[in-house]
């Protein structure tokens, strides 16, 4: 395989394949890396194997997706399935383990679309097995058709929370309770936003049809929940949840917790990019332009690891960043890149309108990390949240130095599990505003590798620097 | 205008290790960092507490500070993480047995006994893991390892309780020395007075010389390391081999923590590191050959510190040639973590104009030609 290449793109979901496709389109030369088997990303997981049932059951949405991968199977762009990429240089380096075998290869950009991950919360009892991030049980049933063996409780809120929960109930999974943490006050701020998302309607059918559903089924449903707590011996039994009805009980085989996305920041942390906080949603996110280029030349983010915004404006962010690319490497004339940009940027804010209502109506609970000194924070290294606030008690200021004592973050997931949680003690503690805060500090390799693995690396022949 | 007696540049180990003396000995002290909290070569080094193949001129500190590693609560309310389960470096060859052999009789011929010449026996014993070539070795057995982040705290909090007066996010931009002694000014816009200004900013110790017009030489350099994922239990003391870059040590909680002295980039105006994989590539071949059960570990975190580096691989430590009252105190070239405690020490009587209770005369900076 050629060492040098016009694109890399890392991810292969609807704004991977949408920028390798329309950069291969403009003659640009593209490889895609992807850890997953198959293309699809998180939404449409495995669509190409998908049969009848599941297309019935995951709906138009995840159908979408099909036009879009066989469009890209028609194009010169090139995929590599199974190569988890761990290492990415501002001068387009990546580094990527497939089968066991590390290579090196260079981009002269790298399109990072490496999508969103479910927002990690610890809460008393999170680790128990049988406790497990709803999306996860989404995407293990998008790829092997496998579902979850009742009674599932459910808790959390969001859009995907929704989605996986109407799959369950269309596939017929005992479902115990359905504990929605949603703030009750959210729909009030949401409604004037509700007019520019009206076009949406569908969504909002599908949304209201799903709890129509749940009643008709008799499946229990709590508002307003403000916190729960898994229990059990070797396996989660039950959950325990608290509202302003006070704390109630429920039997769970499976508990589901899913609180919302968040960009997936390994990279551009990585590379030392600038981040902005968002404080409805309380993330981080990458500082791009309106193209999603970044502060470094070579290095763009599209799709919802730029910011969560769903399927099809990822799509329209793909092609936004390839066709700047294209406009850089002289694929493209400036007149007609112009042209297309503004065409695309005008898609995009049509695809965006019904945003601002979905994002007040599902901005997390303020209590969301509000934990009991015993809870576990760091499941790697095992540190709690008393840990942590000692620590921060005793002099540490921000979140790379309370890692650096606690060890809180430097286990094997290098923070992904437990950095917000982390990084809202801080805040807590020491009163700070969350941007005077920093993110943890990530290190290559960014997934785990071998020593042997690394040992037999494959490097260019001729390394430039 | 804040005055003080002593301004102290820097607040890695070295920087407060001293402030924490001089306070101790009744001093104000201002202590500037230009980081948040000190981050550098004292909170990311390796970890490494060895007298083991010090330069015979560091020896006598070296073994002084080493008296003082298993007395940290005492000294700072923390162990600081120190373990003492010995240091040994293989002879992997008959030549470097007879080099080793040498030295342990120069070691010896200065009066000092940590180091023991031992055999292929004994090393097997020491460091059953062990699968390279191997004709003997040299070990130091009270030598071991300490959690440098936690050290770097322990002493940090027990500087400021001493009175120490420390300025975080306070780079120091410029300095004047006049008659009443010097005045200096950081970016974000601190004016500090003192009569006595040391220099402890490791790797930027050229940088705060050239703000007083002199040149150090001292090369920043980016030094690469590694750890694993949790390991069982397979090695006690750490251990380097003779003529190979390798560092190599088990921690109480089973990672293995991998160094050797690998270069990673350095783009010293950003202050920022990209690791060299190829020299990585050769880190893990090398562990791989002495240490095969190291194959499956899983490699979790490699970063690079900075550390200052000088053209003898010696620190600089003394007054200024050019500035008196201005003391250097950098420079350490990846050693200065172990020697730290007692550098504070005697550095606090050097400034204060008693005699230090080890000669630190050959780390002057008039050993260098450079003009100044
Ligand atoms: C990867 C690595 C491994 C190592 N392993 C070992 C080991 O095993 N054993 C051992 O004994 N030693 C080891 N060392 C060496 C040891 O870490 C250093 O010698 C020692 O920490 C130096 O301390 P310091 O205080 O001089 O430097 P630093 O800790 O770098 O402190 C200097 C401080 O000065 C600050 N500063 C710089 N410029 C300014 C300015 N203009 N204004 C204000 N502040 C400023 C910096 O921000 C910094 O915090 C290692 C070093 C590295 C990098």
């Amino acid at each position: 395989m050629s060492e040098l290449r016009d694109i890399i793109v890392v991810g292969a979901g609807p704004a991977g394949l949408s920028a390798a496709l329309t950069a291969s389109g403009l003659g640009l030369d593209v490889l895609v890396l992807d850890e997953q088997p198959a293309l699809g990303g998180q939404l449409y997981r495995n669509i190409e194997k998908a049969n009848e049932q599941t297309l019935k059951i995951l709906g138009s949405d995840y159908g979408r997706g099909r036009h879009l991968i066989e469009k890209f199977r028609n194009s010169n762009a090139e995929h590599l399935a199974g190569a988890t990429v761990w290492n990415i240089e501002a001068n387009g380096n990546v580094y990527y383990s497939k089968a066991g075998q590390s290579s090196e290869i260079r981009g002269k950009h790298v399109i990072l679309a490496i999508g969103a991950a479910e927002r990690s919360v610890p809460f008393p009892g999170w680790t128990l097995p049988g406790v497990m991030g709803a999306g996860a049980v989404d995407s293990n049933f998008k790829s092997s058709g496998t579902i979850p063996e009742g009674p599932v409780v459910f808790a959390g809120s969001g859009p995907l929370f929704l989605s996986t929960l109407g799959h369950m109930t269309s596939l017929g999974v005992e479902i115990g309770a359905v504990l929605d943490t949603t703030p009750q006050g959210n729909l009030l701020a949401a409604l004037p936003f509700l007019p520019r998302a009206m076009k949406r309607l569908d969504y909002f059918l599908k949304g209201a049809g799903m709890l129509l559903n749940l009643r008709r089924l008799g499946i229990k449903y709590a508002k307003g929940i403000n916190g729960y707590e898994a229990h059990g011996r070797d396996r989660v039994e039950k959950v325990s949840y608290s509202s302003k009805n006070g704390v109630q009980h429920v039997e769970a085989g499976v508990f589901l917790v899913h609180e919302g996305l968040v960009p997936r920041c390994d990279f551009t942390q990585l590379l030392g990019l600038k981040h902005c906080w968002d404080a409805a949603q309380r993330y981080w996110y990458p500082q791009i332009n309106h193209v999603g280029a970044t502060e470094i030349d070579t290095i763009y983010v599209v799709g919802d690891g730029a910011f969560v915004h769903g399927g099809m404006p990822a799509i329209t962010k793909g092609s936004l960043a390839a066709v700047d690319i294209a406009g850089k490497l002289n694929a493209l004339p400036l007149d007609s890149k112009t042209v297309t940009l503004a065409k695309l940027e005008k898609k995009l804010s049509s695809e965006l309108d019904f945003r601002p209502f979905v994002d007040v109506l599902f901005r997390p609970r303020s209590n969301l990390f509000k934990m009991s000194d015993q809870t576990l924070v760091c499941r790697c290294e095992e540190v709690t949240a008393g840990e942590i606030r000692r620590a921060i008690n005793e002099g540490c200021l921000d979140s790379n130095e309370t890692k650096a004592i606690t060890r809180c973050g430097m286990g094997r997931c290098q923070g992904r599990m437990c950095g917000s949680a982390l990084n809202e003690i801080i805040i807590d503690e020491l009163n700070r505003q969350p941007l005077d805060t920093q993110p943890l500090r990530m290190r290559p390799p960014v997934r785990n590798i071998s020593l042997a693995e690394l040992s037999q690396l494959s490097l260019f022949k001729n390394r430039v620097r | 205008m804040k005055h003080a007696d002593i301004i102290i540049i820097g607040a890695g180990l070295i920087g407060t290790s001293t402030a924490l003396n001089l306070a101790r000995a009744g001093k104000k002290v201002f202590l500037l960092e230009k980081e948040s909290s000190a981050c550098h070569a004292s909170a990311v080094n390796a970890g490494g507490v060895r007298r083991l193949n010090r330069h015979f001129e560091e020896i006598p500190i070296s073994v002084a500070a080493m008296e003082m590693w298993p007395q940290m609560s005492a000294l700072v309310g923390s162990d600081c993480g120190f373990r003492s389960h010995g240091q040994v470096h293989i002879a992997p060859d008959e030549n470097s047995m007879k080099f080793l052999t040498n030295r342990v009789a120069g070691v010896e011929s200065l009066g000092f006994f940590h180091e023991e010449l031992v055999d292929a026996t004994e090393i097997k014993l020491l460091v059953p893991a062990y699968k390279g070539k191997c004709k003997g070795g040299i070990v130091a057995r009270s030598d071991g390892f300490a959690l440098p982040a936690v050290t770097l705290k322990a002493f940090f909090k027990t500087a400021c309780s001493q009175g120490v007066e420390a300025y975080a996010n306070s780079k120091v931009s410029s300095i004047t020395c006049g008659e009443n002694g010097f005045s200096v000014q950081t970016e974000n816009g601190g004016l500090f007075e003192s009569e006595i200004l040391i220099n402890c900013s490791g790797a930027w110790g050229g940088n705060i010389a050239a703000l007083l017009h002199e040149h150090l030489p001292i090369k920043p350099t980016a030094l690469s390391m590694m750890v694993t994922a949790r390991m069982p239990r397979f090695l006690k003391p750490v251990v380097g081999v003779h003529g190979r870059k390798l560092s190599f040590k088990q921690m109480d909680n089973g990672t293995v923590v991998i160094g050797g002295a690998h270069i990673s980039f350095l783009e010293m105006n950003k202050e920022r590191t990209t690791l060299d994989f190829k020299e990585m590539r050769i880190s893990a071949s090398t562990v791989q050959e002495h240490f095969p059960i190291m194959k499956t570990a899983s490699i979790v975190r490699c970063w690079a510190g900075i550390e200052g580096i000088t053209d003898d691989d010696l620190p600089i430590i003394g007054e200024s040639q050019k500035t008196p009252g201005l003391f250097h105190v950098c420079g350490f070239s990846a050693h200065g973590f172990q020697l730290s405690p007692m550098i504070g020490r005697l550095v606090a009587s050097l400034v204060q104009g008693k005699k230090p209770e080890l000669p630190l005369d050959a780390f002057s900076v008039s050993r260098f030609k450079n003009p100044v």
